[in-house]
């Protein structure tokens, strides 16, 4: 017997305990613990304290799981609500942006002619034109705060958000 | 008795993908039916981790939350319990460094919980019977409870939870070759602990 082989056979005792031990080296395992008294002392002495560690339990309380399986739901759904809440705040921003950018020209030679017909001073709609941009800014801002004020009520009134969607 | 090794079926690797598909949809039927399967196993090894009831069970739910905010990452390749107790283990390590109140994890134990173990199943054993199954298992809890975290966390993944070797060294981060001398060091330290108890 040789170092090697004690090394294998512990390794294999313990395979052996978690069921993943092959036939061969099962076969190989006995043959050397019939042969070498030291390791079949180890597997002897190991063999009372995996059965007692396999014997190990623990009470679960129903309530864990209940409460477990309620705060599970609630982050899903509050994971589930904060998706169309993206959906809607890139849709809302890319729509405004794309109309902001289609009718700035339009806007500019609008506002040139209404102020040269009443003779305001070129700041003035000039400034009107730079408003124009914070529009897109507002529309999502308007978008989404209404979107909150809609998930709060559904909380709130304890109907989920889904349902609360499908009747309005 | 001999056991031999079942490889991975075909079956296996479609139910962890079709699991995987679940969790990144985040649906709620698979996450009930995941609480109630691993239930006592994940308890057990916060509990045999933390060694203290309460922060186990905090803990536990925790890691279902983390299941369902990190489902996406799960790819399915691997067995599930391995995936949730890294989590779980994780989450424990943290709570472990916020608190900065040792519960075992760097040092021997001098205190033994008082929480003791009961069997989950309904059983009809006799008196005597149930009360030796009771001593049994506190014995071997108080046991497990005074060996360091580190022998204690592997003994658990391995004879209880029943991970693999390659498991376990993934779950814990930590070389194959550390696992299996932690787990020999682990067994023979358990042996004396049980050994050396009032009988």
């Amino acid at each position: 017997m040789n170092f090697k082989s004690h090394h294998r056979a512990e390794e294999l005792l313990l395979s052996e305990t978690a069921g993943e031990i092959t036939r061969a080296e099962s076969e190989w395992l006995h043959q050397h613990l019939d042969n070498c008294p030291a390791c079949k002392d180890r597997s002897r002495q190991w063999q009372p304290v995996l059965q007692s560690l396999k014997a190990f339990q623990v009470q679960v309380s129903p309530e864990l799981i209940r409460s477990t399986k309620q705060a599970v739901h609630n982050r899903a759904q509050e994971l589930q609500d904060s998706r169309p809440g993206d959906l809607l705040f890139w849709s809302a921003a890319a729509s405004s942006w794309i109309w902001i950018l289609w009718s700035a020209s339009w806007l500019w030679s609008i506002l040139d002619r209404l102020g040269n017909s009443l003779r305001l001073p070129a700041w003035t709609w000039q400034m009107a034109f730079g408003f124009w941009w914070l529009l897109p800014a507002v529309a999502v801002a308007v978008v989404l705060s209404l979107h909150r004020e809609q998930q709060r009520s559904a909380a709130e009134s304890g109907i989920p958000f889904q349902s609360f969607q499908e009747e309005g | 008795m001999m056991t031999v090794a079942e490889p991975i079926t075909l079956n296996q690797e479609s139910e962890n993908q079709e699991l995987a598909r679940a969790l990144r949809r985040r649906d709620t039927e698979v996450l009930d039916r995941l609480i109630e399967r691993y239930q006592y196993r994940l308890l057990r090894y916060l509990t045999t981790l933390t060694r203290d009831r309460p922060t186990a069970e905090d803990l536990f739910q925790e890691t279902w939350i983390r299941v369902v905010e990190r489902g996406g990452q799960y790819n399915g390749r691997h067995r599930f319990e391995a995936w949730l107790f890294a989590i779980a283990r994780n989450l424990a390590i943290d709570r472990i460094r916020q608190q900065k109140v040792s519960i075992g994890w760097d040092e021997w134990a001098d205190e033994v919980s008082g929480e003791k173990s009961i069997p989950t199943a309904a059983r009809t054993a006799a008196p005597l019977e149930d009360f030796m199954q009771n001593e049994q298992r506190t014995h071997i809890q108080q046991a497990l409870n005074e060996l360091p975290a580190g022998y204690r966390e592997v003994l658990v993944l391995r004879f209880l939870e029943e991970l693999a070797l390659e498991e376990i060294s993934g779950v814990i981060h930590a070389p194959l070759s550390t696992v299996k001398s932690r787990i020999y060091r682990g067994l023979d330290l358990l042996r004396e602990k049980m050994e050396g108890a009032v009988l």
